[in-house]
């Protein structure tokens, strides 16, 4: 398999995140669908895996503690989302 | 203009529902679009894919 | 509390410098209608939410609203990137100029700070989620406007994104109603 630019993986994570978005909104009002549930169940898991490849490769995602950071303190490093667009 | 409004619901179907409280009808679950397609239009189920009218804009 | 994550929800990839569409757009970052105003009126609203459900959605979709901040954020960023003084100016931007350089500030696109006075949190939860449809369908219309004001595509694309979100959120809302008011007819009879 090819790898992902950074910019594809990015994407890709959007993509899965939005249907994650979606579907809990829905879950919130239909706490009992079960196809749903499922569906939800199934992005979050791919959802994770995806997100713990991006960090490996570029570092984390998110802040306080939900993702290890290598030496020196990655957070801190460009780009930010709106100067991406990313 | 107005994209939002597509056809008018049919009234005969409105009965018995208690007068002066807004009603939504609940979205059933019918599965999900691709997600390529769901992130572009900003919405995942096709039951709630309502087109934007117009075209060029599409 | 709340996590950041370091990623937009919709892409956002401007090629184009338009300071005029750039102002315009700050309807929806500091506006009456704006994204800010809706995920501080949920985020309000949701303590007094009689139902696990509607507390869950009112947190959810309010904390999707800020990331629909940072999108209306970023395409303004995008699109007012390498503007000079003169050119901000002659597009009617003089007066952010001053107060602001080309910093990002809620205000709306005439230049009127955002304030809470434009955000409802009333205690009655029928009250409350009647007041969040309508103002899905406020930003709904204001899309439909941005829409129209702009042939970029570049621009187009997130905010139909948006659009089509004001028209989930609206039936979620609807949902919810229909939920509460569900709620309250059988705390009535039992």
């Amino acid at each position: 398999m090819v790898d992902m630019t950074r910019e594809e993986l990015k994407r890709k994570i959007q993509k899965l995140e939005f249907a994650a978005v979606e579907l809990n909104l829905y879950l919130d009002n239909h706490p009992n669908e079960q196809k749903a549930l499922v569906d939800y169940n199934n992005i979050s898991k791919d959802l994770c895996a995806l997100k713990k490849e991006y960090e490996s490769k570029y570092g984390p995602l998110c802040n306080f503690g939900n993702a290890p950071s290598a030496y020196p303190w990655q957070w801190v490093n460009e780009p930010w989302p709106w100067e991406t667009g990313e | 203009m107005y994209p939002y409004y597509r056809s008018t619901p049919d009234k005969s179907k409105v009965i018995n529902l208690m007068l002066a409280r807004a009603y939504v009808p609940d979205q059933p679950y019918i599965g999900i679009l691709p997600l390529d397609e769901a992130l572009k239009k900003g919405v995942l189920f096709p039951n709630l894919d309502i087109p934007y009218a117009i075209k060029s804009k599409e | 509390m709340w996590i950041y994550e370091k990623k937009l929800e919709f892409p956002v990839k401007i090629k184009n410098k338009d300071l005029r569409m750039a102002k315009f757009l700050m309807a929806q970052y500091g506006g009456p209608d704006s994204e800010l105003s809706a995920s501080i009126r949920y985020l309000s609203q949701r303590y007094t939410m009689p139902t696990s459900k509607t507390k869950g959605l009112l947190t959810d979709i309010g904390t999707e609203e800020l990331a629909h901040v940072e999108i209306i954020a970023t395409m303004i960023y995008q699109l007012t990137k390498d503007a000079t003084p003169d050119e901000l100016k002659a597009a009617g931007l003089g007066g952010y100029y001053a107060e602001h350089d080309k910093a990002i500030y809620p205000a709306d696109a005439n230049g009127v700070p955002w304030t809470g006075a434009y955000v409802q949190s009333m205690g009655d939860p029928v009250t409350d989620l009647t007041e969040d449809m309508a103002a899905e369908q406020k930003a709904r219309s204001t899309y439909e406007h941005l829409i129209d004001l702009t042939d970029d595509p570049d621009v187009i694309a997130p905010l139909r994104f948006l659009w089509a979100r004001e028209v989930v959120h609206f039936q979620r809302f609807g949902e919810a109603l229909v939920n509460v008011y569900e709620f309250l007819d059988s705390k009535k009879f039992f």
